[in-house]
């Protein structure tokens, strides 16, 4: 375990960066903490901290990085259990090798596991029986932490499992604040037979829009789909994957008179940290996503996928009316990027729903150690 | 009269409000049996409003209180355990609203599972969570047990097709959780994931938006025949490896193939098989005849004794009317059915059920095996006859051990009917002292007075301190009354 005062590297104010190794390195950390010590903000690699709202405090920072490793990896089971720290695109490669993959997106990413299901980034693209259910689908159970220093487990090993409350489903969109995910119990699949990726040239928003639900709304859907369009663009573009059996994809790109070709998202806009464009993440029922488009300016970049969910970058003014839109088309949204004291503005949440997240809080952090 | 009583009688009225005994012998038990315990009253709420109105006179007076559907939970999840109020939602059964192009609906709690299908099938539309008792059962109980059925495998359980719903809180007040758009906004953890599966425990779900599917191109169900278990089990275990994804891999036993043929529910299931797999592809019509030809190509590799391809809906629908008919089946063997739910890693499927067989000698039981074969999820039924004391003393006895063996096999004690009050005495067989304290803190986050759904799911501490004294649950049932004769599940 090594702890060093540190100033630096985000803008909001870390007292110490602690990186633990061990659950029982993690246990000692929150032991020692004394009640007017600052609060502890849990890290993976650290590769989202200006993507979630900055703590209100100055906050000791800890990074489960070290604890990397993957525990058990059971092919025929179709299950594995890493370690929260262990960066996706690791358990991806490994994954790989056997002929396996973690069915949902951020793959490739290198951030840790443990972050991208705390941020909730983790949501799989798919329009078909698993999209936009996200985390729920993939992860069966966890070992985590208490700010108190307990230690506990949800969840099971196994691809189904109802014993219990299921406490690990809280840890996606909890941002490291009710507790610290230590192990990750996952659910895999085997790679498909066959991919074949795909994407249209520029169309009118109209034409995309009724190419991406002709091939939403299909009984075989793509894997992965999305509408977008770039900062520079004037038009829209359909991209996406579709993976199975090899008949079976080369059937859908001949019948929907689809171009193979390779393409990745336009990184640049992710990229783009100058505070007075925001990211805008969020997600609105696939149905309505011409009304999401609507509510944008003209020129604004945005991608949507075949769940409904997406990303943008807007300025405030953009980003606040789009916020306030989206209740209207049963959406939400909340600002991923931006200038400190704007990350983490969302569509109002529901009074109830608040109401038990704040019990939920009180019960596994009373003292709201964890920011 | 009591004060509780003509509080109810005038909210509802004597149709929707049954306090009198001989109107609630109906809410003593779900589909598990064993425990049988008469609520102190029973109301048939229309809407969210009269749920709420129903929380709260039984908050006024201190009374318990818990949601039930169709009562066909298999884990003991809607029986009180104390006098309480049920708080049945069965006459809540509209579909409030669908949307095709964006693919989700918004049903009430009593809604039937496979009513639901039937409203959306056209427009080539399904509702995919289909639990054996999809015929009866409601989306409101889907949701509160998390809900399974032979499709699981592809298609995922209910909390893979709930994106939100209307809370009546244990506090009277609402909360709406996810919505059309997804299950949680961005920034909020997820609150529904967590409320499904809560058995009943966290609050009254009164409309629950729900994911649709489009229908597939076509089916191919197909049934082997194996001389052993352990080929049956390896065709399974070669169909994954191989990257196929069938919708439903379902293994029979050779005692349940007898006493299904033996039954009403005939299929014409080879009877010298030791065990029967029925597997069913879906999904592009162009693939199918491929896939199947390969399934065939992994049957005859483990040595099939017969294989048979379904050619039409109705061939189809022998196959399956065995699988499907296998609990009432089991009616011919004994009176009484004690089915059990553990899961155990795929891998470890042939030396469970190995052991369980085992088990069932040594307490001189009869018991079958039927299961999911994908997910590892067992269904050991045990038939017996609850009037005799020694015999169910056997029967929990037994389930217990066969769920110690799932645990240590690396699985767990619930696939998909629940803990309820079944399996509260086996929880600690897979969660510690510090898992039970962070549940019951969430369960108080919820549920602050405690008066939602009591003593299910999670044991007392002093149970917990005292399970050292198992079978508890075999002390309660044998200090209580035999129970009457059950229908099967």
């Amino acid at each position: 375990m090594t702890t060093r005062p540190t100033h630096d590297a985000t803008d909001f104010e870390v007292t110490a960066r602690t990186a633990v190794a061990s659950e029982a390195e993690l246990r000692a950390v929150f032991a020692g903490l004394r009640d007017d010590d600052p609060p502890i903000r849990i890290a993976g690699h650290a590769t989202q901290q200006d993507a979630v709202a900055a703590p209100d405090t100055p906050v000791h920072v800890v990074s489960l990085a070290p604890m990397r490793r993957i525990l058990r990896l059971e092919p025929d089971d179709l299950t594995c259990s890493v370690e929260a720290g262990l960066p996706r695109a690791d358990l991806d490669a490994a994954l790989r090798e056997r002929g396996l993959w973690l069915p949902c997106d951020g793959d490739g990413e290198a951030g840790s596991l443990g972050a991208q299901f705390a941020i909730g980034r983790i949501a799989p693209e798919a329009p078909g029986p698993l999209a936009s259910i996200g985390a729920r689908a993939v992860l069966l159970g966890m070992r985590a932490m208490l700010a108190e220093g307990k230690a506990f487990a949800s969840g099971a090993r196994v691809v189904k499992n109802v014993a219990g409350f299921d406490v690990h489903r809280l840890l996606a969109g909890s941002r490291g604040r009710l507790f610290a995910a230590l192990e990750l119990h996952l659910k895999l699949r085997t790679l498909p037979r066959a991919t074949a990726s795909f994407a249209t040239d520029e169309l009118e928003f109209a034409a995309a829009l009724r190419r991406f639900d002709d091939l939403r709304l299909d009984s075989a859907p793509p894997a992965r789909l999305w509408l977008a369009r770039s900062r520079d663009a004037s038009g829209f573009v359909v991209r996406g994957r579709y993976d199975g059996a090899a008949r079976v994809v080369a059937d859908r790109v001949r019948r929907h008179q689809l171009e193979e070709r390779t393409w990745r998202h336009d990184d640049r806009d992710d990229r783009d940290d100058s505070a007075a464009v925001e990211r805008v993440g969020g997600a609105v029922p696939p149905s309505r996503i011409a009304k999401l488009v609507a509510a944008l300016p003209s020129s604004a970049p945005v991608r949507v996928s075949g769940s409904g969910s997406f990303v943008t970058r807007l300025g405030r003014d953009a980003s606040d009316a789009l916020l306030l839109a989206l209740p209207a088309l049963d959406g939400h949204a909340e600002i991923e990027r931006g200038a400190r004291a704007r990350r983490g503005r969302g569509t109002p949440l529901d009074p109830g729903a608040v109401r038990v997240h704040e019990r939920v809080r009180d019960a596994l952090d009373p003292r709201r150690r964890l920011r | 009269m009591d004060r509780f009583s003509s509080a109810l009688l005038e909210r509802f009225g004597a149709e929707r409000a049954l306090v009198a005994r001989d109107q609630m012998l109906a809410y003593e038990c779900d589909g598990f049996t064993i425990h049988k315990s008469l609520p102190r009253a029973v109301v048939l709420p229309e809407t969210t409003d009269e749920v709420q109105a129903a929380v709260r006179i039984a908050l006024a007076h201190e009374v318990p209180f818990l949601p039930r559907g169709a009562g066909t939970c298999l884990s003991g999840g809607p029986t009180p355990t104390r006098p309480s109020l049920v708080i049945e939602t069965a006459r809540m059964k509209r579909v409030l609203e669908v949307d095709e192009r964006g693919l989700w609906a918004v049903v009430q709690p009593g809604v039937v599972n496979l009513a639901l299908t039937r409203h959306v099938e056209g427009r080539r539309l399904n509702y995919a969570p289909d639990p054996s008792s999809q015929t009866v059962c409601t989306i409101g109980g889907n949701l509160a047990e998390n809900a399974g059925g032979p499709h699981c495998f592809k298609y995922g359980m209910t909390s893979d097709h709930v994106l939100g719903a209307l809370v009546v809180l244990p506090d009277g007040e609402l909360a709406r959780l996810g919505g059309p758009a997804g299950p949680r906004a961005p920034h909020e953890p997820d609150l529904l994931g967590v409320f499904t599966g809560s058995e009943g425990t966290f609050g009254i779900a009164t409309e629950i938006t729900v994911r649709l599917s489009r229908d597939t191109e076509g089916l191919r169900t197909l049934l082997g025949a194996f001389a052993s278990m352990e080929a049956a089990c390896g065709v399974v275990t070669d169909i994954v490896a191989r990257g196929l994804v069938p919708a439903a891999l379902e293994i029979l036993d050779a005692a349940t193939i007898r006493a299904v043929e033996a039954s009403v529910y005939r299929a014409g299931y080879p009877q010298d098989a030791a065990a029967v797999l029925l597997v069913e592809l879906d999904g592009v019509e162009l693939a199918l005849d491929d896939d199947a030809a390969e399934v065939e190509s992994i049957f005859r590799g483990h040595g099939a004794i017969s294989i048979e391809q379904a050619r039409d809906p109705e061939h189809r629908k022998r196959l399956w009317k065995g699988r499907k008919g296998a609990f009432g089946a089991m009616g011919r063997l004994r009176p009484d059915l004690y089915v059990l739910d553990g899961v155990v890693p795929r891998t470890r499927l042939v030396e469970t059920l190995r052991e369980i067989t085992a088990i069932g000698r040594r307490h001189r039981l009869t018991l079958t095996n039927v299961f999911h074969a994908g997910d590892g999820n067992l269904h050991p039924n045990i038939a017996f006859d609850a009037r005799d004391h020694d015999e169910r003393a056997r029967v929990l006895a037994a389930g217990h051990e066969i769920l110690a063996l799932c645990v240590a096999m690396g699985g767990s004690i619930s696939g998909e009917h629940g803990i309820g009050s079944e399996k509260i005495d086996h929880f600690r067989l897979m969660f510690g002292e510090d898992d039970l304290d962070v549940m019951q803190r969430v369960k108080r986050a919820f549920d602050p007075r405690g008066l939602c759904n009591p003593d299910k799911v999670l044991p007392s501490r002093t149970a917990c301190a005292e399970s050292s004294r198992w079978p508890a649950m075999v002390a309660r049932v044998l200090d209580a009354e035999p129970p009457a004769a059950e229908s099967g599940p």
